[in-house]
């Protein structure tokens, strides 16, 4: 169980459901402080995944910018309890335009 | 802008032969362009898609916590959430996608979600937590589609450069260059020849 190499960052009242799904949990406060803690230590435990709620990547950005570059470990911004902010499809849309040099119209987007 | 090299039929020789790895090189680079932008599309649909499912979804479902709380007590979901009888097997491969090294991640889960005893607990969190073990399926994929997307990006952006570098640098100057080294040969060809045709004359004349 110990070696699941799923974590979850975020929020008490948002990620706690997960540790039920035999997912480790980390409950930081929202300083930048605490939250570059958690996730230095989810370094530490070499996690494959990591889930970060939105909330608090934000105090961290420079953190998730760079683990981005690695291959591992694969970082994904999810919303929390108080909704999303859209920062997991800012993210999603700036991959595209790195790559393809213009954004891609969805269908709710100006194409 | 021309290379800087010496005009000889030596020079020419090599720089033809250059011209055409080069030309070769670039055509490569941009069938890989292409179809890693093919494969990088692919990937980014299917994140698309999932990710939209989960920004909807997720929140209204984290969202059904807060009422379990306050319904059950924060003690009490605490402690049924504590001991989890589900054990996630993860395994991460990496596998190559044109030869750009990127994770696989397949996982499985054993073991029932509900590790608590029914008494104490509301009903409603037995349904949360089947629906998120249901979500959690999409976020493990998301998570592995994200981190493709990315490291494809990285490569797309490298190999883009190199094709422009290729396409708009290296084999133009090349090929100026070849065409200064043939008029300039030619030159020194005519140059060569006049100064024969007088020689030939004043040797005549005398």
């Amino acid at each position: 169980m110990s070696d699941s190499k799923v974590m979850v960052i975020g929020d008490r009242d948002s990620v706690l459901g997960f540790g039920a799904l035999g997912v480790k949990v980390k409950t930081p406060s929202a300083q930048a402080e605490d939250v570059r803690q958690a996730v230095k230590e989810a370094l530490n435990e070499e996690v494959a995944i990591l889930f970060i709620t939105e909330r608090l990547a934000q105090e961290v950005p420079e953190m998730i910018k760079d683990l981005s570059r690695r291959p591992l470990p694969s970082v994904v911004l999810i919303p929390d309890a108080s909704g999303s902010k859209g920062m997991g499809l800012k993210k999603l849309n700036e991959i595209i335009v790195k790559a393809v040099g213009s954004t891609i119209g969805t269908q709710d987007e100006e194409s | 802008m021309k290379l800087n090299v010496n005009s000889t039929r030596m020079e020419l020789m090599r720089l033809k032969k250059r011209l055409i790895v080069a030309q070769r090189g670039h055509k490569l680079l941009k069938d890989k362009q292409d179809e890693l932008m093919r494969q990088f599309m692919e990937i980014i649909e299917e994140t698309r898609t999932i990710r939209a499912k989960i920004e909807k979804d997720l929140s209204f479902i984290l969202k059904r916590f807060i009422h379990i709380n306050s319904f059950m007590g924060s003690e009490r979901v605490y402690e049924a959430l504590v001991l989890p009888s589900v054990n996630i097997d993860l395994s991460v491969r990496v596998i190559s996608i044109m030869n750009v090294k990127v994770p696989e991640i397949t996982f499985k889960q054993e073991g029932s979600v509900r590790c608590y005893g029914y008494a104490e607990t509301s009903g409603e969190l037995d349904l949360y937590l089947i629906d998120l073990g249901r979500i959690f399926g999409d976020m493990i994929r998301l998570a592995q589609n994200e981190k493709r997307a990315e490291l494809l990006a990285d490569e797309l952006v490298k190999t883009r450069r190199r094709v422009n570098a290729l396409e708009y640098v290296l084999i133009p100057n090349i090929k100026e260059t070849v065409r200064y080294i043939t008029i300039k040969l030619d030159e020194m060809e005519r140059s060569n020849l006049s100064r024969l045709m007088k020689v030939k004359d004043i040797v005549r004349a005398k």
